[in-house]
């Protein structure tokens, strides 16, 4: 290590293999992680892609810097319907190194926004205010006031003032916040603040070090490999680590993620501020040749709109009137009279970042523009001419292509009513955020509610990936207090973690139940039942614990927490070897199969998962020596009654329904076969549309629709359907599991009765109103039956050619009657449901409302 | 062929000295060629496409290379690919032209020569 507290490089022979903790990018997001983790002792690795450049050496809006300290030269694009240049910092405190240092707290309306529409757990003001107070402490956040504003702050100030808006002097992380962001040795980035802290601390920083990939090991994160450049010899390592943090930013995190075959809900929200700029010409002399900056920015069209001053040099000018050079080069004549603004709006779109395999570096992001966007953005640029000239301005020229220069407030104020076109704007942003997003909604978030990544318990996000939203102001604060609060979480799990008993060693060696599909809602349910109830300290049926196979990007977090005795094997039903570990050990256990693909991306998966899957899996438990097999099949094979009063029983003739139904005849065959010829105990259960506790968000809409009175109700609605309460269905379960009677046989678990369509949307509206006082509007959707017939021809259409639209599939069940009698189950196991449409309703609601869903 | 567009998009204000100018041009080439290396490698072979292209359609207008035009012929070309009515075209010329005129006028040189010809302006009878 140097004495910078750099480790050496590979010229140097020096090769820290092995860290307890790396963190990967030396930003806002990452330095603060690596200090922290460094001060309660963890031995700690920062990765840094970028050089280290000492800050006094170097303005950092020069050329020189932009090449040096910018990604890829400051040329990333941003694809879209219109292409926005887009920069971030690639060096030793990534962008705090070339940013303007403007500092804001989370705006109130964001912590609730977040909590309902993320389901994000403990994120409250109180407590980020807390984190925000230390943060700028440390970075000497303040203000300058109007006493020490420069030329161009004034100036603005001056036309803001006219015309009577709302404005705020935004604080700086500045030594004296009067200087220009760009003055040496000023601005409080991250090389000069948290890094050396954290070097002080013992980590260990590597610059010229790009993480190129995670390195994934059972379910776990065991290290990074890495390509180090030092000059210009180059090795690869890899580095092997007990925790990761990715801290690359919003752009790179999601990327590495992607790269390592992490894709969860990974990149696929991205949020920016698109900006418009402007030059303005003033009769004053400007002083904007120090790369000064106005300190306020207009809050009287915010959170949609913030307008506020750019960074000044005589480039920067040239750059933005070189949309329109051969009209306006002459006004680089006055350049010591001109100032730069912008006008920025939060981006109501939603952006990607993707990876293209093969391509070094094929980073793509891309953000569509949308009709809100281009509107905002016009006006914020005709609110911003307004202000200019109010200052005194006597020409603006926007960064707008085929536009002359603007010469009066009224001709900018015509954006009020008509849109730039997307043709002419020259856009740029600089923030970007929210590819990784937190929080507990299992649709949008790819982290937990603090920055764990799902489905692992030792990699974790900590940098702007993880706003979940626009904050509507400059992000570093942002970032930065909920990087602070998740590592708060992180060291208070870990004590706790520490301090509970390890976990059972008999639940690593052998199981007494295996499950697949346990992270499913009906798997979690079963799974909290083998504990409900088993005896305290028994060693009955799950006296060996319950083992679960987890896919990869599934959280098991649910799962582990019922019980101790919970173990997780990473897995996939088409991996054989992933089965075989998941097996072994687990003689004489029984083997519970929930795991299928109901609702596939391609029609293909059907036959990969259920059938195939289904092979691998009866391998495998029959390979290591389980005992029995209960398996979950559905009412799918059986299809659909000839009538509405008739029942299927178990004796009735396979009729699939379409691509799904003919799976799991597949299957059902397989087990069949199993017993048979390979000896197993197996047991197959078909259950029909089930429903209560644990159901996935898209359940909730059924309750919403019925609420909004959108349900569809096709034909009469006396159509009648089987339905199983969760309970219901775990209790058959458990019955399959044990009883002697059961094996080789197959039973029907439902409700005891069906009901018709009519009386499942009565029944839910009933419960929303008279059991939580949630008006409903008792609308119906009415459609004609043969909606469901058209709409059954189209899936049945899709489906040959292997495509699959899950509403469409849906519609085309809803005029069918599917309905089954459990008399067998009954008679045989001594099967007795407990849960009628109406109790388990209110069972499920309740659960919905007390988890954060909206109904 | 980078090195010609550059060229042509560097304005003659303000003055330099002829020694002075070949630095700064040679300065401001290095720096949008290393500008159009530093793009992300799947748009940097689509770029070095167009750059062919824009060297390719000049020899079919005017049956010469762009190089060997004559300045006003090259202007010409110029401001036809920066006015295309379909987007690549444009945004190939706006790319170069940015780049080539953000480190013109923040090159140290010009910035004094600029600064200069404003004090002389502020004192004219010096
Ligand atoms: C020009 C500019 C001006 C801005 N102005 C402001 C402002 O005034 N106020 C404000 O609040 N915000 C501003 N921002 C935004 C703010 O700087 C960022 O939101 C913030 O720095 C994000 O922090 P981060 O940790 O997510 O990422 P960054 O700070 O960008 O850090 C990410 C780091 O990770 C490194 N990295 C990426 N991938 C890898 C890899 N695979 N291996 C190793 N290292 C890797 C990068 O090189 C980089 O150093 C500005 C940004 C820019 C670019």
């Amino acid at each position: 290590m140097s004495e910078s507290g750099e480790a050496a490089g590979p010229g140097a022979g020096g090769h820290p293999l092995k860290a307890q903790a790396i963190v990967v990018g030396s930003g806002a997001g990452g330095a603060l992680t690596a200090a922290h983790l460094a001060e309660r002792g963890y031995d700690v690795l920062l990765l840094e892609e970028g050089p280290r450049v000492d800050a006094t050496s170097i303005r950092s809006n020069s050329t020189e810097a932009i090449s040096r300290l910018y990604r890829n030269g400051g040329m990333t694009p941003i694809l879209g319907n219109l292409n926005m240049a887009y920069v971030e910092g690639r060096c030793v405190g990534g962008s705090t190194e070339v940013n303007s240092g403007f500092w804001h707290r989370l705006p109130a309306d964001s912590y609730y926004r977040w909590k309902a529409d993320y389901l994000l757990d403990e994120f409250e003001p109180d407590a980020m205010d807390g984190y925000f107070d230390g943060i700028e402490a440390e970075l000497s956040v303040s203000r300058s006031g109007t006493d020490k504003e420069g030329r161009g702050s004034a100036v603005f100030r001056r036309g803001i003032e006219k015309l009577a808006w709302k404005y705020e002097e935004v604080p700086r992380c500045m030594k004296d916040p009067s200087a220009s962001a760009f003055s040496p040795g000023q601005k409080q980035s991250m090389a000069q603040t948290y890094i050396p802290r954290a070097i002080r601390a013992g980590a260990r920083l590597i610059s010229g070090c790009k993480v190129r990939r995670l390195v994934v090991e059972g379910g776990r994160v065991v290290g990074v490999d890495a390509l180090l450049t030092d000059g210009a010899e180059t090795a690869e390592w890899r580095i092997r680590a007990e925790l990761v943090f990715l801290c690359c930013g919003a752009v790179q995190t999601p990327a590495l993620l992607r790269r390592s075959g992490i894709k969860k809900n990974v990149g696929d929200n991205l949020r920016i501020h698109p900006m418009i700029k402007a030059g303005a010409l003033f009769e004053d002399e400007m002083e904007t040749r120090d790369a000064a900056i106005p300190i306020y920015q207009v809050k009287e069209f915010w959170p949609t709109i913030t307008i506020g001053g750019s960074v000044f040099s005589p480039g920067f000018l040239a750059m933005l009137l070189s949309d329109n050079w051969t009209a306006h080069a002459g006004a680089m004549d006055s350049w010591h009279h001109m100032g730069l603004f912008h006008a920025a709006t939060r981006g109501l779109n939603r952006g990607s970042i993707r990876v293209l395999p093969g391509v070094q570096d094929g980073v793509v992001v891309r953000y569509r523009l949308n009709r809100a966007d281009q509107r905002n953005l016009s006006i914020g640029f005709a609110r911003l001419g307004e202000i200019l000239f109010a200052a005194g301005a006597k020409a603006v020229y926007g960064s707008l292509r085929s536009f002359p220069a603007f010469t009066s407030a009224d001709q900018c104020r015509s954006f009020l009513k008509a849109d730039i076109p997307l043709s002419s704007m020259s856009l740029s942003t600089v923030h970007v955020f929210s590819s990784c997003p937190m929080g507990e909604n299992p649709d949008l978030c790819a982290t937990d509610s603090f920055g764990r990544v799902i489905g692992f318990d030792n990699l974790y996000v900590n940098d702007a990936s993880l706003l979940p939203d626009s904050p509507g102001v400059n992000p570093q604060g942002t970032t930065m207090a909920i990087a602070r609060r998740n590592l708060d979480y992180f060291f208070e799990d870990s004590d706790r973690r520490r301090r509970s008993p390890q976990r059972s060693p008999r639940s690593e060696g052998r199981p007494s139940i295996l499950v697949t599909g346990a992270t499913g809602w009906l798997g979690t349910r079963l799974v909290e039942r083998f504990y409900d109830e088993e005896p305290k300290g028994g060693s009955g049926r799950i006296g060996g614990g319950v083992r679960c196979l987890v896919p990869h990007g599934m959280d098991p977090s649910k799962l582990t927490a019922v019980d101790e005795g919970v173990s997780l094997t990473p897995g996939d039903l088409r991996d054989l070897d992933s089965l075989r570990a998941f097996c072994k050990g687990a003689e004489d256990s029984t083997l519970v199969h929930l795991a299928g693909v109901i609702h596939p991306g391609r029609v293909a998966e059907f036959e990969e998962v259920n059938v195939e899957g289904t092979r691998n899996l009866l391998l495998a438990a029959r390979d290591a020596g389980v005992r029995r097999v209960v398996v979950m099949s559905s009412n799918s094979p059986i299809g659909c009654n000839p009538h509405r009063d008739h029942l299927f029983d178990e004796d009735s003739p396979y009729q699939p329904y379409m691509g799904y139904g003919r799976s799991k005849v597949a299957m059902e065959k397989l087990v069949i076969e199993c017993q048979a010829v390979d000896g197993l105990e197996t047991v197959i259960i078909r259950a029909p549309w089930f429903y209560g506790p644990h159901q996935p968000a898209r359940q909730t809409q059924f309750f919403q629709m019925i609420r909004a009175g959108r349900f569809p109700i096709l034909g009469d609605g006396r159509q009648r359907r089987s339905m199983a309460y969760v309970d219901n269905l775990c209790d058959g379960l458990l019955l399959a599991m044990t009883r002697a009677e059961a094996v080789g046989r197959t039973y029907w678990i439902a409700d005891e009765r069906p009901y018709s369509m009519n009386e499942i949307v009565d029944t839910v509206e009933d419960v929303l109103e008279s059991e939580f006082g949630i008006a409903c509007s008792h609308g119906r959707m009415r459609l004609p039956s043969a909606v469901g017939d058209l709409a059954q021809a189209v899936d049945w259409s899709l489906q040959k050619v292997g495509l699959y639209e899950q509403r469409i599939h849906v519609l085309g069940e809803m005029n069918k009657t599917i309905a089954c009698s459990v008399e067998r189950a009954k008679a045989e196991l001594g099967y007795a449901p407990r849960f009628e449409l109406r109790g388990g309703m209110i069972e499920s609601i309740r659960w919905c409302l007390e988890n954060g869903q909206h109904i | 062929m980078v090195d010609e567009i550059v060229q042509l998009l560097t304005p003659d204000d303000p003055v330099l000295a002829p020694a002075e100018r070949t630095r700064v041009q040679s300065s401001v080439s290095g720096f949008v060629a290393s500008q159009v290396e530093g793009l992300p490698s799947f748009m940097a072979m689509p770029y070095r496409l167009a750059i062919s292209a824009f060297g390719l359609m000049s020899v079919l207008r005017y049956g010469r290379g762009f190089c060997s035009l004559e300045d006003s012929r090259k202007r010409a070309y110029l401001a036809l690919w920066s006015e295309f009515p379909i987007g690549p075209p444009r945004d190939f010329v706006k790319l170069i032209r940015g780049c080539a005129l953000l480190a013109f006028f923040d090159h140290p040189d010009v910035t004094r020569a600029m600064l200069s010809e404003l004090a002389a302006e502020a004192s004219p009878h010096v």
